[in-house]
């Protein structure tokens, strides 16, 4: 079997905790934010020499979708019994719960373009594209988005973002990536 | 806490885990992952073609009843149609009413395919039309050269190969039993055939007959070849200008040389003779032999003269049957007192009461490509209505229309799938 190649290693090493910040918000639990950032580099090996030159829309692409795909699975295969609650938070007991609970109020496309616009300062023309839907449909969602928040978590205030988050910018030659 | 949502969703995502993915073990599972998804596309597709070709294969095509054994009730069919182009030959269409030619397809390479003449015969069972499954190929086909029994059970034709005549073969359709009929020596015979007819009885096949290379116009001799022994006996020796004239009866063989009305008994040898007023182009006797019905004209030869239809009767008394048309041929009695006679151009077959004159049009028709060759004792039967010929067409699977689509079908669903696979990443 082939070795990986060292710039994809690199890639794993330098960006996997930036790419489980946004998976944690979109999963809403550590376990299945570790299992979809896996899943996303898994199937982007493949397209890896497409890629590499700028893996990062790429990966959060897949990985965005993933979440999508996987909400939707799971909608006709599982069935609730009980909420799903992270165990660091629970010992946690402040906002955080309340907003990871707020997010999950909302739908998973939903979800997607509240932490992509917010948490990873990305446009709404970037949204789209990673989202693969038009831009207006980012902004309805967004707006969508935040009403329901503001509806579960009165006081919250969201801004959109106006550019890109340099937390995108990742590229083998750069090799340094900004975290926030 | 803030309250502002970037803020506060940064602070939760400071808890997500850190991680402890390697890169060189997730890069192994992608590419173990990769090849199965490959492996699964291409057991997939091929399953889909497998399926689609294996139904193609199944669904049941209407199998043609082979009709061979039983008792003809068909008449004469009005219209002969040919079979399918793809239909398969058989030995054992079962009795005919007519016999004609048309193409018979057969595929050529891949895609391709080619076309040659083949005897079919039109069933007295169901009114199908089948290929005749004949050895050598058959050329030149025409109804002077194929000869069809009165009951429709027998079929011959001109053997023929290369350019070499080798005799004649002779095929019971009932059985599919095929019966040579060659000189000794296996001598080719002159090529020209002109008449070749089977007994009324069904026992001989009566022939002209020149050894090759005689093709003087005295050299042709008339032979009866019995079928159960295929031994030729003479009937008419060389020496007679040309070949005989084509005529019937319901004993014994039957021709014409000018005037002359010939009747021999193949097993004695015995001859008759009977002289008329006119010349004979064709000419039949009724079944009970007692009136002669023929296409006979006033001419002698080189001298144009119409062709009329006459009749003559036991005691010798000829009268001719004003027809609105020329006829050509004698195709055969209905029963004793109405005769089929044909005239050139379509649809021109009328059975005449010899009786008193009436006549009736049978409208008869070919689609095929040869004149269709009739078995006389048929025509005691009502014409039958043509039969629907079922579609065959091309045996290759790829070259089905349905197998097509659906291979584009399983194509598109595959490209299709494929391509929101790669969307969604």
């Amino acid at each position: 079997m082939a070795e990986a190649p060292r710039g994809f290693e690199e890639y794993v090493a330098a960006r996997q905790a930036g790419l489980l910040r946004t998976a944690y918000l979109l999963t809403g639990h550590r376990q299945d934010a570790e299992d979809l950032v896996q899943q996303a580099l898994i199937k982007v090996v493949p397209h890896w020499h497409r890629i590499e030159g700028e893996p990062d829309a790429y990966v959060r692409t897949v990985m965005v979708r993933e979440n999508v795909s996987r909400w939707r699975r799971r909608r006709w295969r599982e069935v609730l019994t009980h909420e799903s609650r992270d165990p660091v938070l629970e010992q946690d007991r402040s906002d955080r719960l309340d907003l990871q609970r707020a997010l999950a109020q909302l739908a998973p496309r939903q979800r997607a373009v509240v932490v992509l616009r917010f948490l990873e300062d990305r446009s709404v023309a970037e949204t789209a594209a990673l989202l693969g839907v038009g831009e207006g449909t980012v902004k309805s969602q967004t707006s969508a988005g935040l009403a329901r928040l503001r509806d579960l978590l009165p006081g919250v205030e969201g801004q959109e973002a106006v550019g890109r988050s340099v937390a995108s910018a990742w590229s083998p030659a750069s090799r340094n990536p900004t975290e926030r | 806490m803030t309250s502002d949502l970037r803020e506060r969703l940064h602070d939760l995502a400071d808890h997500a885990p850190t991680g402890d993915l390697h890169g060189d073990a997730v890069w192994r599972h992608g590419v173990r992952r990769h090849r199965l998804r490959v492996a699964g596309a291409v057991a997939g597709t091929a399953a889909v073609v497998a399926l689609v070709a294996g139904l193609v294969a199944v669904v049941p095509s209407p199998a043609p009843p082979q009709p061979a054994g039983q008792v003809g009730s068909l008449g004469i069919p009005r219209d002969v149609r040919p079979p399918d182009p793809w239909s398969e030959p058989t030995r054992t269409p079962g009795p005919l009413s007519a016999v004609s030619a048309d193409m018979h397809r057969q595929p050529d390479g891949l895609i391709g395919h080619s076309d040659r003449l083949m005897l079919f015969g039109v069933s007295a069972v169901d009114g199908r039309s089948r290929f005749l499954d004949l050895p050598g190929r058959q050329v030149n086909v025409d109804s002077e050269s194929v000869a069809l029994s009165d009951d429709g059970t027998l079929v011959a034709t001109v053997r023929m190969q290369g350019r070499r005549q080798l005799g004649w073969d002779v095929l019971d359709v009932r059985t599919g039993e095929l019966t040579s009929l060659r000189l000794p020596g296996n001598q080719s015979v002159e090529q020209g055939w002109g008449y070749l007819q089977f007994t009324a009885d069904g026992r001989f096949l009566v022939t002209n007959l020149a050894l090759d290379g005689e093709s003087g116009e005295t050299d042709d001799s008339l032979v009866a070849w019995e079928l159960a022994s295929g031994a030729p006996a003479e009937v008419e020796g060389p020496g007679h200008y040309w070949i005989p004239g084509t005529a019937h009866g319901p004993t014994g063989v039957v021709w014409t040389r000018r005037r002359d009305v010939h009747v021999a008994d193949p097993d004695t040898g015995e001859r008759t003779s009977l002289r008329l007023p006119h010349q004979l182009v064709d000419a039949a006797y009724a079944p009970d032999g007692r009136r002669l019905a023929y296409v006979g004209t006033e001419q002698e030869r080189g001298t144009p003269s119409p062709w009329r239809l006459y009749l003559t009767d036991e005691a010798g008394q000829e009268s001719e049957v004003a027809l609105a048309f020329e006829p050509v041929q004698v195709l055969g009695w209905r029963d004793d007192t109405h005769v089929v006679v044909s005239a050139y151009g379509p649809r021109r077959a009328t059975v005449v009461d010899v009786m008193t004159g009436e006549v009736e049009r049978l409208r008869l028709g070919a689609e095929s490509t040869m004149v269709p060759v009739y078995a006389r004792g048929l025509w005691s039967r009502p014409v039958a209505h043509p039969a629907d010929q079922p579609g065959v067409g091309d045996p290759r699977v790829w070259m089905d229309g349905w197998f097509q689509a659906a291979i584009a079908g399983a194509l598109l669903l595959g490209a299709v799938l494929l391509v929101r696979r790669r969307r969604r990443g």
